[in-house]
């Protein structure tokens, strides 16, 4: 420890967090998960924490924020206390923390409204939130992103603006719950690099929980170990030399032959239009070979993945499983053949005990029950989690879901495996013994494809690393329109929409109510709303128009009927193209102001925009949930009977249940109030 | 009597399931579409029915789903152009009257999840079917014709969509009804901290 460090550590840094003999039980837990923590955080700590999966690592750091048991109710022994530099007039604690998933945390919609949320909510005058917005950004060298929409940053951006929304509220302690967990390597840099200047020349205490033993030993002054509900100071270097990689390695293991097994030729595909996200790859990946395909974030490696696993279709080019094409192949056609295993373990999760989670696969794919059994036994075993057999998988740390997760695709005995991130959410044993299991399955002639942004892992348990490039920006970003329309005021556009619904209804001279829908297409020509985008939703209320004409035709005979099913189509026309109008030419942040304007409420305003936030978000998730689901056998059609949704709709409702959360803990960290 | 506001956990909740409900939607309906069930039955009303509950069951006091209506009926009225068969604002109607139809409905037999489920369900479902009806004919839209034609269909079909949204959330509330997310939703205390 240097001179600089012991100075920090001694009795001239202020101290500012005491935390002295804390125990914390959770809601849901019979023991105790902290049985006695004690730590002092001074100003200028650098402070590093890590700890197996599941150890209390986030009710740690939840307890240090004041989160538990101010808002999230728990069992609270021993004592936190706080010196008064921490305690604001508005009742908020100067600790800023900053969770592993920045999606959640982000519930505004443009940088600097999410960068200003925090110090809006604490009543500062504009002045004042203008220079923190601005000292935020600077700090974290991110500027050139202020006027960004949050949906069109990548993951380290994101997480980077999470940091900064917490700093303009001007933390004295900022925690850091495993920022690092979605971002890839350079970006993870980034933005430790920041926090480590933050620390240096503001002071600014700084905890950081992570499993990279590595990254800590790079930044952290003081490094603790969380293991049996208790901190213990250690020397992470000597922790390092225990566990020489965070993983094992296999180079060299059980090397590739015989014919390629999975052949990708000149693979192309596009989300949209010619964005491609992935161009001309080919590819070819032997039976018994682990491949690690590795790259940025937003580089294409899942992409690559879904097409092989058939959950999207190749724009250009072909995928060969032995000699069998199987591009277009759907996912559940492929399941018996190969095994996804999802980056977030509750998008599959919905079972109520672990040992039934596990049998979902292999009981849809077929695999005799009996087998399937044995096979989940073992699994469980050799991923150190039988003892959770009879616990509800939901209710499992992020670590535990994440091996139940990996032993239920294991359980379906495929020859080809693709693991997504399988390293996220795990410590560094629990990493180790991944790359085992790998190893293991490597020797029984099975195929593994690991996507990672973890290079170590990818170096230790691969026999070759396949690194895509980010040929092209893949963000999609809502090209800026100078047209009238966009930059007309939101409640003048309600207004008209309002104005047009009356007009319409009190005339029944069909002449005027084409005239409208004339005027009405041309307003498209006008606002530049390519007509590609509408005819897919207007092509559906064109097929129903017949059917109406035939009701009418029927209830009031040939002349009145076509005379008015005529009047109702273009009635109905108006009403329909206006709305679409509105929706693809209204920003959704001009729109919440506007709303806000209108005098509502502003929790009503403030969930008006959260949601339009998270739509996509959720939507997402929901497409997450189906596409593990199909991998892992499930049929589309037995939706027909209630018991089938469940696979679907479990862990749809318990990721939202888990982001609202999130963002409650974001909003009342960053001063939100119902007012 | 001053109604207990909610917590940013109950309000965040409630935000996230809307999201959900329009997310899940778009990933839904094309599929059920595909079937083609949908030409027989709104199966892709089950998702939102049974969401509604539920979100109930997680914030289970009277004016939730007024809430939840009221803002699905605002965004709706703006990205919706034909949900509930009206144009605009007018959505926010039938819209609001439906969750406080299903908000007092799950108000009784507090004690008995089932019953209150299987009560709403069906009769809320009967009773949002015969309101828009109302309502489309009080607007004088043209389509209420059809819609006074198709009333009896309606009203069978509703009921049976109404039926399997009770029974899934039965269903899911049994897999998440005491879990740890739940608890700790419901149990988010809204007082000044105490540092």
């Amino acid at each position: 420890m240097g001179e600089k460090d012991q100075k920090l550590e001694g009795g001239d840094a202020k101290l500012l967090i005491e935390v002295e003999g804390l125990q914390l039980r959770p809601i849901g837990s019979d023991e105790p998960v902290l049985r006695g923590v004690d730590l002092n955080v001074r100003e200028g700590d650098f402070i590093g924490i890590f700890g197996e999966s599941g150890c209390g690592k986030t009710l740690l750091c939840l307890a240090l924020s004041g989160v538990i048991p101010n808002n999230i109710p728990a069992e609270l022994k021993g004592r936190i206390s706080y010196s008064e530099e921490l305690l604001t007039q508005s009742g908020v604690l100067g600790v800023g923390l900053v969770f592993q998933n920045p999606e959640y945390q982000l519930l505004s919609q443009t940088v600097e409204d999410e960068i200003a949320f925090g110090p809006s909510n604490l009543g500062w005058d504009e002045e004042d939130i203008a220079e923190a917005v601005s000292w935020a950004l600077k700090s974290l060298g991110i500027e050139h992103l202020r006027d960004r929409r949050i949906d069109t940053l990548s993951m380290g951006e994101k997480q980077r603006v999470a940091v900064a929304s917490v700093l303009s509220m001007r933390p004295k302690v900022l925690i850091l719950d495993e920022p690092t967990a979605y971002v890839d390597p350079q970006g993870c840099e980034a933005l430790l690099e920041s926090v480590r200047e933050l620390n240096e020349k503001f002071k600014i205490a700084v905890i950081l929980v992570e499993h990279d033993l590595q990254l800590l030993a790079r930044y952290a002054r003081r490094t603790y170990k969380l293991e049996d509900g208790r901190l213990h100071e250690v020397d992470v270097r000597v922790e390092i030399a225990k566990n020489p990689s965070s993983t094992a390695d296999f180079s060299g293991s059980s090397p590739a032959s015989g014919k390629p097994l999975i052949k990708v030729e000149n693979l192309s595909f596009a989300y949209q239009g010619d964005l491609f996200v992935l161009k001309d790859v080919n590819l070819e990946i032997h039976q018994g070979e682990c491949v690690a395909i590795v790259g940025h974030n937003g580089s294409g490696k899942t992409t690559l993945a879904k097409l092989i696993m058939g959950l999207l279709r190749p724009t250009e080019g072909r995928v060969y499983l032995g000699s069998r094409e199987i591009s277009g192949t759907k996912p559940e056609e492929l399941a018996h053949l190969i095994g996804y295993i999802f980056q977030n373990p509750d998008h599959q999760i919905f079972a109520g005990k672990v040992y039934d989670e596990c049998l979902y696969g292999p009981r849809n794919i077929g695999i005799p029950e009996s087998r399937a059994r044995k096979t989940v036994a073992s699994l469980l075993s050799q991923l150190h989690i039988s003892h959770l057999g009879d616990r509800e998988p939901i209710n499992l740390s992020y670590g535990e879901k994440r091996r139940v997760n990996i032993a239920s695709v294991l359980a379906m005995e495929t020859e080809v495996i693709i693991l997504d991130e399988p390293t996220c959410g795990l410590d560094h044993v629990n990493i180790r013994r991944l790359g085992e299991l790998i190893k293991r399955l490597n020797r029984q002639g099975k195929t593994v494809i690991v996507i990672t942004h973890d290079l170590d892992f990818a170096r230790a348990v691969s026999h070759r690393i396949i690194k895509l490039e980010r040929g092209k920006i893949v963000e999609h970003v809502r090209a800026k329109s100078s047209s009238p329309l966009v930059r007309l005021d939101p409640l003048l556009k309600l207004f008209i929409s309002l104005l047009l619904i009356l007009t319409s209804f009190a005339v029944k001279r069909v002449e005027i109510l084409a005239c409208i829908n004339l005027l009405l297409l041309l307003a498209f020509r006008l606002g530049r709303v390519p007509f590609n985008k509408i005819m897919p939703v207007w092509k559906r209320f064109l097929l129903g128009y017949p059917a109406m004409v035939l009701i009418f035709v029927l209830s009031q005979g040939v002349g009145e009927g076509l005379f008015n099913s005529l009047v109702f189509i273009l009635r109905f026309q108006i009403i329909f193209l206006f709305n679409l109008l509105f929706v693809y030419t209204t920003d959704t942040r001009r729109l919440t102001r506007a709303l806000m304007r209108l005098k509502l409420p502003y929790f009503i305003c403030f969930m008006f925009s959260t949601i339009m936030r998270m739509i996509p978000l959720l939507s997402e998730e929901a497409r997450r949930v189906l596409d593990a689901q199909r991998c892992r056998g499930f049929r589309v059609k037995r939706l027909i009977y209630p018991r089938n949704w469940l696979p679907l709709v479990l862990p749809m409702l318990v990721t939202t249940l888990q982001r609202a959360e999130q963002m409650a803990i974001s909003m009342k960290l960053r001063g939100f109030k119902m007012g | 009597m001053r109604l207990r506001p909610f917590s940013v956990a109950e309000l965040s909740f409630i935000s996230a399931m809307i999201a959900m409900d329009f997310g899940s939607g778009f990933v839904i309906k094309p599929l059920l579409g595909a079937t083609g069930v949908m030409n027989v039955i709104r199966l892709d009303m089950i998702l939102p029915m049974m969401m509604l509950l539920v979100t109930r069951l997680v914030v289970d006091r009277f004016g939730t789903l007024i809430l939840y209506e009221g803002v699905w009926g605002l965004l709706a009225s703006m990205a919706l152009p034909a949900s509930y068969g009206l144009p605009g604002l007018l959505k926010m109607i039938p819209a609001i009257a439906h969750g406080l139809t299903l908000d007092t409905l799950m108000s009784l037999f507090r004690n008995y999840h089932r019953l209150r489920l299987a009560v709403t369900g069906v009769v809320g479902g009967a009773v949002n079917t015969l309101l828009l009806m109302l309502v489309r004919i009080a607007f004088g839209m043209p389509w209420s014709k059809a819609t006074k034609v198709f009333l009896g269909v309606n009203l069978a079909t509703g009921a049976l969509v109404h039926g399997i949204a009770v029974v899934l959330a039965i269903l899911v509330w049994r897999g998440i009804g005491s879990s740890v997310w739940v608890k700790r939703i419901k149990s988010w205390k809204a007082e000044t901290p105490n540092y």
